[in-house]
């Protein structure tokens, strides 16, 4: 189906960016609303279901290495039980990517082209990504180690300027109200968190799997470190202001003035976050078709990518009010579900049937003997 | 009947020896009743053939003649083609005059064809076959006629005598017609001698060549400057006083059915990946069509994705980049008629290097190097950076900037997409013509040029003055770039970016970007990614890329396909004992 090798740090790569892409720009304001001056913290306790989801991932993939979640779940819950499951999970992806899809779209609709239709954004944005997902797995994983740098430096160029607004007094009182105000912004993180399970469908391609585990940690890593950074400076910056923007990352950059040349520079944060997108989109894309192909048992998954991007396309209009309710808590109850629940799930079937199918064998085996 | 494509894949060039069932079916046998026949006994008797052939269509044809016409029938296509594989199959008899009478027939109505019949010196009755100006007749009379006429065989009738008398050392024998025109078409002279069954095939071909010039389009400042001229064998000359050790290997390959073109594979052997070679073989080899007329045609059917706007292998016409790409190991494609050498396999980051950069101080070159990538960024983008700030972005241009710029848009028709597609087709339009008019008229083009694209424009009131800016920075960056048709390349990918530009504002640019970008990562060149070292990353290779680092420190080859063997190409111990002893 796909022939295509990839590293295990391009993976990371891949899946940190892709993990990144919406956390950066929405989080803040996510994790602040509850979190408040602690909400630096959530992150860094968010990280350990990142990492608990990464090992259950790479654990999995040892076990099954050729195979992605879907097959090894028809393996293990039994073919019914795991198509059915596959779907749902399939359904998942897809809503989660159009969720951002819909982000994405009203972002740009909201700041930049404001007379756009919105069709016309998600189109030729989903387009984009159907084109690299077409290209195969080796395209998608070279296409977000490629554009790292670029990202890096504009993230950079977006972060150095504002060092100078930093005001360390608004994360005063620390933990006034003890750990439950970080603990509630970590939970609200797991709208993001749970999308490093779509790893999955790029293991079985890595080819020095030896290193996957400490590459997939290193990506959990990176990602929280950035996720922390970056509430750093929105909180030092804007205090207790920041749950009251949509964007406070973008408000950050409103703030830049550079020798009263280089102004304005949310142009920027908008080309980094196009990039991003297109790398979340793309990392989702990828799972759903051939995720979709694995679970019908079809030959070939590049035929899936184009209906599948727009019923994405559907899928982000689809019964989604506000951006808001990307965020709430059924949601985020939705995507652990999913993200954290069904591969803990089959880890846990995985080891029961290693345990009992040997007992199975042996009483066979036993049973051949006395007859 | 058979289609006309098929009956031209069994044309007489194509090597096979044709065989009966090659010949044309029904329609022609109602008009030429006994050809089959004449066929079969073709091999007994050549020299009786063509007045059979023509018996037997005066018979077939009786009807006209009674009816009044005087005039033979014209013979048709399949007809004509029919008889020249069979002249070709023949073989070279020991009969002196069937031998003539082939050559004659084969050569009929080319009247620089030349058959010299002399009598060898107490020898055998010979006969000197050449074409008027192909071969050179100094060397024929030298070296061939006077030992042959003067000297002798002393009366031995076989042909070693004769390559004893005959003092060029450049021969070979032919066994058959096919090759025996082969021979004489490349300017060979042939001999064929009376009782002898092969002829000997003398080369004295005369190359008519014009002087080595520095190329045009690729020129230093420093560093050598002959390039490339229209003669193979001059061509492989100069890369063979480059590289002098028997690893360069040159595998001849004909390509064309009409022109034969000589091509030549030149590589490294130990350096190049021999599966690269036996690719490039296979695809050459593919190539089944009458003429090649340049190595751009070459280019265009081993390439391995024809619809890409963007160069896919490496075109030049200097022997150093030529040699310089060898010791990376890649190979050259050099073919006769042209003065360009095709490179292969090419990718984006080797096509953006000058030769100059090697030739300067590695520190300069970087820079260079950067300057040349910032400023082709400049190409792709500008014009449409320009426009999606003016119709969407206006808020990142500085305030009194922006009000210069509305202030003297004021009085523009047009929005700024229109501007900019009207100003950036028309340069296209003038650099072309700059291209192509007669130098004469040059100097014509270029005043109107600074008319139509300046300070005539904008007072006509139909562009702005920074739109003239953005045109004159785009043209002016367009021509940093290295290697031309990678340059034409990246000039017309601009205008879909515009027109995105222009519908999306800087969103579109961005997706007209990774579109492209998408394109190039999915590109390869003979089994190498487009982008090689940047995508997937090769951190060996970046040391020439985005620097150029000094020699010495170049360690390893650049690692191009699957292979990787024989890596190291300096050996720093050695380098430093020496120095520091």
């Amino acid at each position: 189906m796909e022939r295509g090798r990839i590293s295990a740090a391009q993976v990371a790569v891949l899946s940190f960016m892709a993990v990144t892409a919406t956390s950066l720009l929405t989080a803040p304001t996510v994790a602040s609303s509850v979190a408040k001056q602690d909400m630096w913290l959530s992150p860094i306790l968010a990280s350990t279901v990142g990492f608990l989801i990464v090992w259950l991932l790479v654990k999995l993939n040892q076990a099954y290495p050729n195979q992605t979640l879907i097959e090894y779940m028809k393996k293990l819950l039994g073919r019914p039980l795991g198509v059915t499951i596959g779907l749902l999970y399939l359904l998942f992806i897809i809503q989660t990517t159009a969720n951002v899809l819909r982000q994405f779209t009203d972002f740009i609709k909201m700041t930049f082209l404001l007379t756009t239709p919105a069709l016309v954004i998600a189109g030729s944005m989903i387009l984009v990504c159907a084109l690299i997902v077409r290209g195969g797995v080796e395209t998608v994983a070279r296409f977000a180690t490629l554009l790292l740098p670029v990202v890096v430096v504009l993230i950079l160029m977006l972060y150095m300027p504002t060092i100078k607004d930093i005001n360390a007094h608004n994360f005063e009182p620390v933990l006034s109200e003890g750990m439950t105000p970080p603990l509630k912004g970590a939970f609200r993180l797991m709208s993001w968190v749970p999308v490093f399970t779509f790893m999955n469908f790029y293991l079985p391609f890595v080819s020095n799997k030896r290193h996957m585990l400490g590459w997939a940690f290193g990506s959990v890593a990176i990602f929280t470190v950035i996720l922390f950074v970056t509430f750093i400076f929105v909180y030092a910056i804007l205090g207790d202001a920041t749950p009251i923007y949509v964007y406070p990352f973008m408000v950050l950059a409103r703030f830049i003035s550079l020798t009263e040349f280089f102004e304005h520079l949310e142009s920027l944060v908008m080309m980094v976050w196009v990039v991003e997108i297109v790398i979340r989109i793309t990392f989702g894309l990828f799972s759903a078709s051939i995720g979709l192909a694995q679970c019908l048992g079809l030959p070939q998954y590049r035929p899936l990518v184009l209906p599948i991007s727009m019923i994405m396309v559907l899928f982000s209009y689809w019964g989604i009010t506000n951006v808001e309710f990307v965020f709430s808590p059924e949601i985020v109850m939705y995507y652990l579900t999913f993200g954290l629940l069904l591969p803990l799930l089959l880890y846990l079937a995985s080891l029961m049937k290693r345990r009992f199918g040997k007992q199975q064998k042996d009483t066979e085996e036993k049973g051949e003997y006395a007859v | 009947m058979t289609h006309p494509k098929d009956e031209r894949s069994t044309q007489p060039d194509v090597g096979a020896a044709p065989s009966s069932d090659a010949m044309p079916d029904n329609g022609t046998q109602s008009t030429n009743g006994s050809n089959t026949d004449n066929q079969n006994q073709a091999q007994q008797s050549a020299q009786q053939q063509p007045s059979q052939e023509q018996k037997a269509s005066s018979n077939s044809t009786n009807a006209a003649y009674n009816s009044g016409i005087q005039m033979a029938p014209t013979p048709s296509v399949e007809e004509v083609l029919a008889y020249q594989r069979q002249l070709l199959s023949l073989p070279v008899t020991g009969k002196l005059q069937d031998n003539i009478n082939t050559v004659r027939e084969l050569f009929k109505d080319c009247s620089d064809i030349i058959v010299h019949e002399f009598d060898i010196l107490n020898g055998p009755a010979a006969s000197l076959v050449y074409l008027d100006g192909l071969s050179d007749m100094r060397l024929i009379d030298l070296q061939i006629l006077t030992p042959l006429q003067h000297t002798g065989t002393d009366g031995a009738h076989n042909k070693e005598a004769v390559v004893k008398c005959v003092t060029i050392s450049a021969m070979l024998e032919a066994m058959d017609f096919e090759n025996v025109a082969d021979k004489i078409g490349y300017g060979h002279a042939v001999l064929f001698m009376d009782g002898v069954t092969s002829a000997l095939v003398y080369d004295v071909i005369n190359p008519i060549i014009r002087s080595i010039e520095e190329p045009e389009a690729e020129t230093v400042v420093r560093g050598p400057r002959e390039g490339f001229v229209e003669s193979i064998r001059t061509n492989t000359t100069m890369l063979r006083r480059r590289l002098h050790t028997p690893a360069l290997k040159m595998k001849p390959i004909f390509i064309g059915r009409y022109t034969k073109t000589a091509t030549v594979i030149a590589f490294i052997e130990g350096i190049a990946d021999p599966n690269l070679v036996k690719e490039m073989e296979g695809r050459l080899s593919a190539i089944d069509v009458d003429g090649m007329t340049d190595t751009s045609l070459i280019e265009e059917w081993v390439e391995d994705n024809p619809l890409s706007p963007f160069p896919q292998l490496m075109s030049t016409e200097r022997p150093d980049v030529v040699t310089a790409h060898l010791l990376e190991g890649k190979i050259a494609l050099i073919s006769d008629g042209s003065p360009v050498a095709l490179i292969a396999p090419a990718s984006f980051m080797s096509m953006m290097q000058s030769p100059e950069d090697f030739y300067q101080r590695s520190i300069v070159a970087t820079a260079i190097r950067w300057l040349r990538m910032l400023f082709s960024l400049i190409t792709i983008f500008g014009p449409s950076f320009y426009v999606a700030v003016l119709s969407y972005h206006q808020e990142m241009l500085p305030t009194s900037l922006l009000l210069t710029i509305a202030v003297s848009r004021e009085q523009i028709p047009f929005p700024a997409l229109v501007e900019a597609l009207l100003m950036e087709i028309t340069f296209e339009a003038l650099r072309e013509a700059g291209i192509r008019l007669p130098r004469q008229v040059g100097s014509a083009v270029s005043i109107v040029g600074a008319l139509v694209i300046g300070q005539a424009a904008i007072a006509a009131g139909i562009v702005s003055s920074p739109m003239v800016m953005v045109v004159a920075i785009t043209a002016v960056s367009s021509f940093l770039i290295p290697n031309y048709s990678l340059g034409i390349a990246i000039r017309f990918i601009r205008f879909p970016i515009m027109l995105c530009a222009g519908i999306l504002g800087l969103y579109g640019i961005v997706l007209a970007a990774l579109v492209i970008l998408i394109h190039l990562m999915t590109l390869r060149s003979f089994g190498v990614p487009y982008l090689s070292p940047l995508a997937p990353v090769q951190t060996s290779q970046l040391k020439d890329t985005l620097i150029r680092t000094s020699s010495p420190h170049a360690l390893t080859r650049p690692h191009l396909t699957g292979s990787f063997f024989n890596r190291i190409r300096i050996r720093t111990e050695l380098y430093k004992s020496r120095r520091n002893s």
